[in-house]
């Protein structure tokens, strides 16, 4: 039975092989994960067998099969672990285990780099970057995510740095 | 800012100007596109001439001339070619591709035109790393600008040639980076790198002669058009081309993306330019060239940041990204938090990398946790060269170097944990 969400997305692509990232961005971003029943719809639209589409949605980290609640990626590579995050890993996932206490739909997921070394550490949150993170400043990330709000302040897609 | 003066720069905005460089209008003021305009009247070998001869090497890593392989695309006998801009900068202490896609986007997609020009090509990709919002957002706009103003598309500048850019977003997948994985992506595979030969230049993007060129690679390129060969080497130092972005990070006092002369030293980078080691520390070791370059005792800051000078010390320039590590880090921590990286990012296609990189990353948190065995520095030194030569790609030819390098520079505190002991006193049990 074709989810008419995803049939939407599908109708603004040709169809070939060379559209399964586009494509699995945009069902990503819509449903917040790639369930199976997508992955099926997907690899009909392609004319693809269902482990060429599996195999693909499995090898990428963003794209998921199964809704976690929003993920909190934070760095844990060199530059960021040199300037504090492994503690901040540690604090994170207490936090966070705290607020899906309360009902919030949060997960702690500590990632590879983000690219952001020049101002570590460093942390993505949806389509936001935020950067030079303390303690205090990520308790007050979860914070705002829990209540509902922004990740920021500011609402600005790149917070930090200079 | 910099105590060390300012120097040429050629890829960034000149050093505290206000430079809206990421503006169609701000950048054709400062000569944005003129390149490509003289390119038109110069022809494409002459353009594949310039580039050859001014030593422009791949800015990403792998440091292969690029003159070289355009002039590979542009004499093969299949016409349809493609150019494709590497932007999946995902390694450890790298950024500077971020930075300059923000700051100057138009400098990018002139390069990619004029590879397009020089190579015949008629379509390019751009694979970008997801994670970077703002690039994404400024390269989205400096597209639309461009092909409104007659730059890119069909019949740039009024002339014969056509050339179409296609922004593509990648997944989260370190190896894609490593430019066959790059192209299965964006033909909609898993990233997992091809056996080589064939190279790209040969059968790249669906089979076709690609060229495939680092974001600062092809950003070099437009000051190479206009300026001419020499005036590039010129801003090089001891015989290098060039101008570098180099990435400063880790325990310095001011992180950055720093345009300097190609063979600029660490100790300039690290002290003149980052402000030193900061809270009365003294800097222990550096990577030099990112997360695979390994590291380097802090009595080498005085070997240029050049190819050659850097694999004279058994390291490598890399993307020319320097991580500082100061007295405080613990050189088997900091060894181990690569190690996994690289096993994570492993895309798991071949076995010496696949269990090489878990291999070593188990080994070493022995060794951390005070339970490596007697021989256990042998077999790592026997692994890791092992990885290096079986190895498909760059990843597990190089994943190894944390660890061996340390061991070579810093073996008596890999020998202390042995016994119980991290001298720095980072690791906990």
């Amino acid at each position: 039975m074709p989810d008419s969400a995803l049939a939407r997305i599908l109708a603004d692509f040709r169809g070939e092989r060379a559209e399964l990232l586009p494509i699995l961005h945009r069902v990503q971003e819509a449903f917040g994960c790639i369930s199976e029943a997508h992955q099926q719809e997907v690899a009909r639209a392609l004319r693809l067998p269902l482990y060429e589409v599996n195999g693909v949605v499995s090898f990428y980290t963003h794209f998921s099969k199964t809704r976690h609640g929003l993920p909190l990626r934070i760095c844990q590579d060199l530059a960021c672990h040199l300037r504090g995050a492994s503690a901040l890993i540690r604090d994170l996932g207490a936090w966070v285990r705290q607020a899906q206490g309360r009902g919030a739909e949060l997960t702690a997921e500590p990632v590879s780099c983000l690219g952001q070394c020049d101002r570590a550490p460093a942390m993505m949150v949806g389509g936001e970057i935020i950067t030079e993170l303390t303690p205090q400043t990520l308790q007050a990330v979860v914070e705002r995510l829990a209540s509902g709000r922004p990740a920021s302040t500011n609402g600005a897609t790149e917070v930090g740095g200079r | 800012m910099s105590a060390a003066g300012a120097s040429p720069r050629i890829l960034l905005p000149p050093e505290g100007e206000a430079a809206r460089l990421y503006e169609l209008d701000a950048s054709r003021r400062r000569g944005g596109y003129t390149a490509l305009q003289q390119a038109l009247a110069l022809g494409p070998a002459e353009v594949v001439a310039r580039v050859k001869a001014s030593g422009l090497r791949g800015r990403g890593g792998a440091g292969f001339p690029a003159g070289t392989k355009w002039e590979f695309v542009s004499k093969a006998p299949d016409p349809v070619r493609y150019i494709v801009c590497n932007a999946n900068e995902d390694e450890p202490g790298t950024f500077k591709d971020r930075v300059l896609m923000e700051q100057n986007p138009h400098l990018v997609l002139e390069g990619m035109a004029l590879a397009g020009y020089a190579a015949g090509a008629r379509e390019g990709y751009l694979y970008l790393r997801s994670e970077y919002v703002r690039s994404r957002e400024r390269l989205r706009r400096a597209l639309a600008d461009a092909a409104a103003a007659g730059l890119l598309g069909d019949r740039v500048l009024g002339s014969e040639f056509s050339f179409r850019i296609h922004l593509f977003i990648g997944a989260g997948a370190y190896v894609c980076g490593e430019e066959t994985a790059l192209l299965e992506s964006l033909e909609g595979r898993r990233g997992e790198p091809r056996l080589k030969p064939p190279f790209p230049t040969q059968a790249g993007l669906w089979n076709r002669p690609t060229v495939i060129n680092n974001v600062e690679t092809l950003a070099s390129v437009p000051f190479i058009v206009r300026e001419g060969p020499d005036a590039y080497q010129a801003l090089g130092r001891d015989g290098q081309a060039g101008t570098k972005i180099y990435c400063l990070s880790g325990e310095v006092a001011r992180p950055g993306a720093y345009e300097l002369p190609m063979g600029a030293t660490a100790r300039e980078l690290i002290f003149d330019h980052g402000g030193g080691i900061g809270d009365g520390r003294s800097l222990k070791a550096f990577a030099p060239g990112g997360a695979a370059s390994g590291f380097l005792p802090a009595g080498k800051v005085d070997v240029p940041l050049s190819y050659e000078a850097l694999a004279n010390e058994g390291s490598m320039l890399g993307p020319g990204a320097v991580i500082a590590v100061s007295d405080r880090a613990c050189m088997v921590d900091v060894a181990l938090n690569l190690l996994r990286f690289f096993a994570r990012e492993s895309c798991g296609k071949c076995t010496p990398c696949r269990v090489g990189t878990e291999k070593l990353v188990t080994l070493v948190e022995g060794v951390q946790q005070g339970r490596g065995e007697p021989g256990v520095f042998s077999l790592i030194q026997e692994l890791g060269p092992q990885m290096g030569l079986a190895s498909i790609c760059g990843l597990g030819q190089t994943g190894y170097n944390p660890v061996t390098t340390g061991l070579r520079w810093f073996r008596e505190e890999f020998d202390a944990h042995l016994v119980g002991r991290c001298p720095a006193g980072v690791c906990v049990r």
